[in-house]
């Protein structure tokens, strides 16, 4: 199949506006022709008019100028603080997604291997609930860890004072979730303790 | 460009390019720094230097052999210092390299005539300058993306502007964001800006988005990042203008690419731009800001004759630049310093 080939006048870099006629063309043409130095200096001059007539209002430039470099400031301000927490999450993530519990069921004692089957079997369904239990903190830790790096955002972006109050509700919910966090490890030490006696 | 210098070195000598990091796509082509061959008097080591790390200048300190360095330019390390301390500091240390390794030099070449000063400004004589890496023609050879032109053309119905620079802070891309708009609130010319290139720093790309946003120029803003040589030709094709907007250039090739393309281009007078571009451009005062470059654009598209004799310049320009093609001439210089 042959490809088209899409020509488009319009996108001629060597045609100048559209309501440009040929007369004027042809005018210019005989016209003398100005230097490149003449002509910047003739958009420099044009630049000059248009601030003279407040086209461009006093100081514009440095104006943008600064709002820009503030901008980029304060971005990289909240790119240091919340560098530390995306790491997290993804350490988190990871760890989450490679996350198991394997109750080990092997032994050289003879009878010995019997017991730790049996004993994986009845505590398979307490291991799983432990794991799917941290898999759900591990969950929310990171919906936490989001909705931070989400408020740091708003932060930098908008005015504080809204962001205060979102601010110690999150870190509420924050603190219930290390509270569960911190059970969830008593109890897989519990399980383990269990585990070493049998 | 030091794949093209080692592809000529190959034709009379073994050549291998060795770096302190190697990209995954270009393992096996260019090797580890610490497979570098042995320091034998009769072999030569060329040196690009763009950045410095002290890994490298505690090597080159050691070697015995012939050494040749050539000068890419080191971007003023000040740009960075709020942005990647990093960066920063490795800028600062390739100033303080090539203060410390002056006499180690066997050979030292520049890429341009700006570059040299630099050199002669620490102190540096008998630097030899050669435009090489400008491959003139490199675009010009390509066939494009059609589908990308397709969406551009959409997209930008009554065309657009580009700049191509790696986004960093001293090459102002936020200076076209503000000449968009002032084009668009004050000429009344609803053209789009299409910026090529990688992002480097995350807060300045970042800033960029945002800056577009408050100056409501966001739907006419599109960045592709790092595209092949085939979009790139398409992408300088279509466009009705280039924008160098930098504080610093050492060399600018961009612009000559987008000369061999018939783009016309509107440059600030900065580092080697006046040099490199010459009368093949319109190059404005180093103070310029978004202003002037509104009403540079404005003022072309409004004068075809202009625009027509620009182009023509940079014609002329781009083949002195074909017929200056120093490259053999380099090598030559290099194999000449082994002896």
């Amino acid at each position: 199949m042959a490809t088209a080939l899409i020509i488009s006048p319009e996108f001629n870099p060597m045609q100048g506006d559209q309501d440009r006629t040929d007369h004027e063309m042809a005018q210019n043409e005989e016209a003398p022709k100005q230097s490149i130095e003449e002509i910047v200096r003739e958009i420099k001059g044009e630049v000059a008019d248009r601030r003279s007539v407040g086209d461009y209002p006093i100081g514009l430039e440095q104006q943008l100028e600064k709002y820009f470099s503030d901008m980029m400031r304060s971005l990289h301000e909240r790119d240091l603080a919340t560098k530390p927490m995306l790491e997290a999450i993804e350490k988190l993530q990871s760890a989450m997604d490679s996350f198991t519990i394997a109750i080990p069921r092997s032994s050289k004692v003879p009878g010995v291997a019997l017991v730790h089957s049996l004993f994986a079997r009845l505590n398979h369904r307490h291991a799983q609930n432990l794991a799917d239990q941290v898999q759900r903190i591990g969950d929310l830790v990171i919906t936490i860890q989001q909705e931070f790096i989400g408020l740091a955002n708003q932060i930098y972006e908008h005015d504080a004072r809204d962001s205060s109050r979102v601010l110690s509700s999150v870190g509420d919910r924050l603190a219930v979730v290390d509270h569960l966090a911190h059970l969830s490890v008593e109890f897989e030490t519990r399980i383990r303790k269990l585990e070493e006696r049998a | 460009m030091a794949i093209a210098l080692r592809t000529q070195l190959r034709e009379q000598v073994r050549s291998d390019i060795y770096a302190l990091t190697v990209l995954p796509e270009l393992e096996g082509d260019i090797l580890p720094i610490h497979r570098l061959n042995p320091d034998v008097p009769t072999s030569h080591l060329v040196y690009h230097l763009s950045f410095g790390e002290p890994q490298i200048t505690s090597l080159l300190e050691s070697r015995r052999q012939t050494i040749s360095m050539i000068f890419h330019n080191l971007t003023p390390h000040t740009y960075f210092e709020e942005h990647s301390a990093r960066f920063a500091t490795g800028l600062l240390w390739g100033e303080h390299e090539l203060d410390r390794l002056r006499e180690k030099w066997d050979l030292v070449v520049a890429d341009s005539a700006f570059n040299a000063k630099f050199l002669e400004d620490r102190g540096y004589r008998d630097v030899k300058v050669l435009p090489l890496g400008v491959k003139v023609d490199r675009l010009a050879k390509r066939k494009g993306h059609l589908q990308l032109e397709q969406d551009l053309r959409n997209r930008f119905p009554n065309g657009y502007l580009v700049v191509i620079a790696q986004q960093l802070p001293h090459k102002r891309i936020e200076l076209a964001i503000s000449a968009l708009s002032l084009l668009r609130h004050t000429y009344r010319r609803e053209l789009g800006l299409v910026v090529v290139g990688p992002e480097r720093i995350p807060s300045y790309s970042s800033a960029l988005k945002v800056f577009a946003e408050r100056l409501r120029v966001e739907d006419q803003l599109h960045f592709t990042g790092e595209i092949d040589d085939d979009s790139l030709a398409s992408v300088l094709r279509m466009s009705r203008c280039l924008l160098l907007t930098s504080d610093h250039e050492g060399l600018g090739i961009p612009p000559l690419e987008a000369m061999s393309l018939l783009v016309p281009v509107i440059a600030r007078d900065v580092g080697a731009v006046r040099e490199t571009l010459r009368d093949g451009a319109l190059v404005l005062p180093r103070d310029s800001g978004p202003c002037e470059f509104a009403s540079a654009v404005d003022y072309l598209l409004q004068h075809s004759e202009v625009q027509q004799r620009l182009l023509a310049n940079g014609l002329a320009r781009i083949n002195s630049f074909r017929d200056e093609d120093r490259s053999t001439d380099v090598v030559k210089l290099l194999l000449e310093a082994t002896l």
